[in-house]
């Protein structure tokens, strides 16, 4: 009991409950949800003992993706700062890049899923990388490449500029 | 994360127009163009007015222009201005029907650009007869080769002596 008042032992981490659309419980620390802006600007309205989100939109196959990303950007938001602060060098940032790079690079179904995730909680980041994804991938390409690419039906409209 | 199964149709082209138009405006003024021939889906978004917008609100860098020969223009992207490139490639924008009706006498006829606004360009005839004897302006969209004869001014009795484009 004493224990408890020792300010020296540091507070269990605070975390909230994310649901999936298919009813999966993800558990995850309060700062990592937080990236989300939606669930931060209904975040203090919420008991304490009631932080649970129903994400009716986000498959757990995504959500898991989701997290990974946010959990990734804090921890490395945390240690830039550090290394910042103790005037370290460190390459955190390019760090980073490389990871996000590594980490969108995925088939376009899932792109698109991630990209859905992203806006619906607006998580700005997350959403920034993977419309530069999206864009990215249509970048130079043919309209006749571009259907391939996303798999779109040629619904018969005619490029006159073809023959160029 | 399974890939997609063959023959799905991928959700990509399900995206909410907001998306599509920030995904659309991130590209270069060829691709744009190229786009539009995916489908009638994205031939129908390509031509919204709201992505022209948007496109000229993100792209800092202008696009160069050329005045051309007969009705050709040529256009270097301001991608390359972007990626601080030496040398760029030029490819030649042509507008649809553009003039068709002026070449009736036989004679070549040649334009000069007046001025770009908001990504808009406006050209006229090379002299300015064109348009005191009654041949228009044309402002023009490069994205969607399309353009529009603004209407004649009613004083067109007088000789112009110069002419702009602007807006207010």
């Amino acid at each position: 009991m004493k224990d408890s008042f020792n300010p020296s032992i540091e507070p269990p981490k605070k975390t909230v409950t994310l649901v999936s659309s298919d009813g999966y419980d993800f558990e995850v620390e309060e700062e990592v949800a937080l990236e989300s802006q939606v669930i931060k600007d209904g975040f203090e309205d919420k008991a304490v003992d009631d932080r649970e989100y129903l994400l009716f939109n986000v498959h757990s196959d995504t959500l898991e993706l989701i997290i990974k990303y946010c959990e990734k950007h804090v921890s490395s938001r945390k240690s830039i700062s550090a290394a910042a602060a103790s005037s370290s060098s460190s390459n955190g940032e390019e760090a980073l890049k490389e990871w996000d790079e590594h980490f969108i690079s995925v088939d376009t179904n899932t792109l698109y899923d991630i990209l859905m995730a992203a806006d619906y909680l607006n998580i700005k980041s997350l959403l920034d990388l993977a419309i530069q994804k999206v864009a990215d991938t249509i970048h130079g390409r043919s309209p006749e490449q571009i259907r391939k690419k996303f798999n779109i039906e040629n619904d018969s409209i005619i490029d006159p500029w073809a023959s160029e | 994360m399974s890939p997609p199964t063959e023959g799905e149709v991928c959700k990509v082209s399900k995206l909410p127009d907001d998306i599509f138009f920030d995904i659309i405006s991130r590209l270069p003024l060829k691709t744009i163009s190229a786009c539009k021939w995916v489908s009638k889906t994205w031939y129908a978004l390509i031509l919204n007015p709201r992505l022209a917008e948007i496109h000229f609100a993100k792209t800092n860098s202008p696009c160069v222009l050329f005045g051309g020969w007969y009705k050709k223009f040529h256009l270097i992207d301001n991608e390359c201005f972007d990626s601080f490139d030496t040398s760029a490639t030029t490819y030649h924008i042509e507008f649809k029907e553009f003039n068709e009706n002026f070449t009736m006498d036989g004679s070549i006829n040649y334009y000069e650009v007046v001025g770009l606004v908001n990504g808009l360009v406006c050209f006229c005839h090379e002299s300015h007869e064109g348009c005191f004897n009654g041949s228009p302006y044309y402002v023009c969209n490069p994205i969607t080769k399309d353009y529009v004869i603004p209407p004649k001014s009613p004083n067109n009795h007088i000789e112009p002596l110069g002419s702009g484009f602007g807006f207010d």
